[in-house]
């Protein structure tokens, strides 16, 4: 089973509303909580489009690995201000279950009806364990694609709108299958 | 970065399959430190939820919790204990405890490791002081070392650097099937030959924020943790850690070590269904029951350890995703949850599972499901409500997360004949 690439995006939370843009409606009308959430949701939803894979999946076909870096904090920070300054009655029961890293995975399955396993890995360097851990996957034959990627924050002194995140992600295939769906294979090389 | 190509060289597909086998295991949990505590316990059907002590628990709608309060800190001989989250020290105690089990410890400086852990929230004790302490004193005054170990990923490194481990290590954040998922990474691991030895498991602490926040979404029983009982309100919650040594036989067999059991499948998928309520039909935990069946090549299963929360809508689920993958024989398959007994561990829940369903394979003996008075015809299942000697082969232990994660794992009696 050899994987290859067959999907890239990368995008800046400063390039969010262009990005809004080149969606499908049925992402253009989704409510996000946060915005780290619109920009996983968005820029996977753009790399799928690009790369031919019909949405909502529907099937347990596609995976889904996401590394998350210290950018997850800033929502954990809201939830928690909220308990300190109004007590209990602040712990919020929306914005709880997206304290926990694996939330925008999730939103991501949910968003685009991916069944597949989801596996979320909070660590600094966010793609190089994921896309390792992709690569494994399609090897071992447990799926035949996978997205794999992360989100990073790019610079904590930035605001939403200068680019605080950075959103990258890859759509990695089964070479095989990648030839019967006629893809295109990207010829990409990193260090 | 680390790969190279994206011409992926290596061609897992015609590596030989390993088998991996578990020679060691550290547990720390409600019931005690160690495996002989807690097995005693956990045959005897004890509860050791008991009212919170380490905050004040009395204004939520539950007040009980399976608090490991038996455990303060590990000793340290590279690290300053004082810097470290309780979430490292639970880490770092019961993966030596697993190491000495395996009698390893003194090979580990000079073997390449895979560490593979799963939490959901890390050093969430500390990252609770840092922030009390912004809120009174601002974001400029409050001081930055009480972060030290406030993220998901910051307890592996601080145990490779106190075991000084020799490796690579992998942090898995997915809710509640964080542990299973890293016991099923690090199986692969070994089994495709990428590490002989693998330490995993999975740890949480009891913390107020966490708390508070299931509290929010009523998922706090206010009286007895009752899964699979018609009149069950909500879950309990705990605090531990559950760590496994996984190793390839052959190695095992050559360093002469005491087989515990054997690792047999794994599987995972996605609900894509709701932040926290599971998919109702239990159509995707069965696909991860189901992908753990077909990689164990589809071996009778003789007792199921069940993710049981005890809330409504997660039993409801797991009953309709385990009747959908059994069919009939689900009635007749044993089917408990521990975590009546020592609360819902969260990201170590999975990995203590696999542990108490590995001993239960070992001493032959079904767990009860405490607490359980009244059938459900909605959770029409085996359930076992005493302790007995079964003949127990294989297990099927099931975690299912917030955000619809799933994943199961099969856990078999080691036999030379595969």
């Amino acid at each position: 089973m050899r994987p290859v690439i067959t999907g890239i995006i990368k995008i800046s939370s400063a390039d969010i509303e262009y990005a809004m843009t080149r969606v499908k409606d049925m992402v253009r009308q989704m409510r996000f909580v946060n915005s780290l959430v619109q920009l996983t949701v968005v820029s996977i939803g753009i790399m799928l489009d690009e790369a031919k894979i019909n949405i909502p999946v529907g099937n347990n076909d596609i995976s889904l690995f996401l590394g998350v870096d210290d950018s997850v904090e800033d929502i954990k920070d809201e939830y928690f201000n909220g308990i300190l300054k109004e007590g209990i009655l602040g712990a919020s029961p929306l914005l709880f279950p997206y304290t926990t890293p694996n939330s925008l995975a999730a939103q991501v399955t949910i968003a685009f009806d991916i069944r597949g396993e989801s596996i979320t890995v909070p660590i600094k360097n966010t793609h190089r364990n994921v896309m390792e851990y992709a690569v494994e996957c399609i090897d071992g034959k447990h799926t035949s694609m996978a997205i794999a990627g992360g989100i990073r924050l790019q610079d904590k002194n930035l605001t939403i709108k200068d680019g605080r995140y950075m959103a990258e992600f890859f759509l990695l295939e089964e070479a095989g299958n990648a030839e019967k769906r006629g893809s295109k294979i990207y010829n990409y090389s990193w260090e | 970065m680390g790969l190279k190509n994206c011409g992926f060289g290596r061609q897992r597909a015609n590596v030989l399959i390993r088998r991996v086998v578990v020679t060691g295991i550290g547990i720390i949990t409600a019931h005690g430190i160690g495996r002989k505590e807690n097995w005693a316990k956990i045959k005897s059907g004890v509860s050791s939820i008991k009212r919170i002590t380490s905050f004040d628990s009395s204004k939520y709608r539950g007040k009980t919790g399976g608090e490991a309060s038996q455990f303060s800190t590990t000793i340290l001989n590279k690290l300053k204990g004082k810097r470290l989250d309780r979430a490292s020290h639970l880490l770092i105690h019961t993966t030596r405890e697993a190491l000495a089990d395996a009698n390893i410890i003194d090979a580990v400086k000079d073997i390449p490791i895979l560490l593979s852990v799963g939490t959901t929230l890390g050093g969430m004790l500390s990252g609770e002081i840092f922030h009390k302490k912004v809120i009174k004193r601002g974001l400029n005054r409050a001081k930055v070392s009480q972060v030290f170990d406030y993220l998901a990923h910051y307890q592996a490194i601080h145990l490779f650097k106190e075991l000084e481990l020799k490796g690579d290590f992998l942090v898995f954040s997915n809710a509640c099937a964080s542990g299973t998922d890293a016991i099923g990474h690090a199986f692969n691991s070994i089994r495709y030959g990428d590490y002989d030895v693998a330490i995993c498991g999975g740890y949480d602490t009891m913390n107020e924020f966490s708390f508070a926040g299931f509290n929010s979404l009523m998922a706090i029983t206010p009286s007895l943790c009752k899964p699979f009982d018609k009149n069950r309100e909500g879950l309990v919650l705990g605090e531990g850690a559950g760590i496994l040594i996984l190793e390839e036989l052959e190695h095992a067999i050559r360093r002469n070590a005491h087989i515990l059991g054997e690792i047999a499948g794994y599987g995972a998928s996605s609900d894509a269904c709701h932040m926290t309520s599971p998919e109702p039909s239990g159509k995707c935990a069965a696909i991860a029951i189901q992908k753990a069946l077909k990689d164990a090549g589809y071996p009778e299963i003789d007792y199921i350890n069940a993710h049981g929360t005890g809330t409504k809508y997660n039993d409801i689920m797991e009953t309709n995703a385990i009747m959908m993958v059994f069919g009939n024989k689900a009635k007749e398959i044993p089917v408990s949850s521990i975590k009546p007994m020592i609360g819902h561990l969260l990201g170590g829940a999975g990995a203590v599972e696999a542990i108490v369903s590995l001993l239960s394979i070992l001493y032959k003996t079904l767990i009860p499901n405490i607490n359980y008075k009244t059938p459900d015809p909605e959770c029409a299942l085996n359930i076992a409500t005493e302790a007995m000697g079964y003949n127990i082969k294989t297990i099927l232990s099931n975690s299912f997360g917030f955000g619809g994660s799933n994943a199961s794992i099969i856990i078999k009696d080691f036999l030379w004949k595969n």
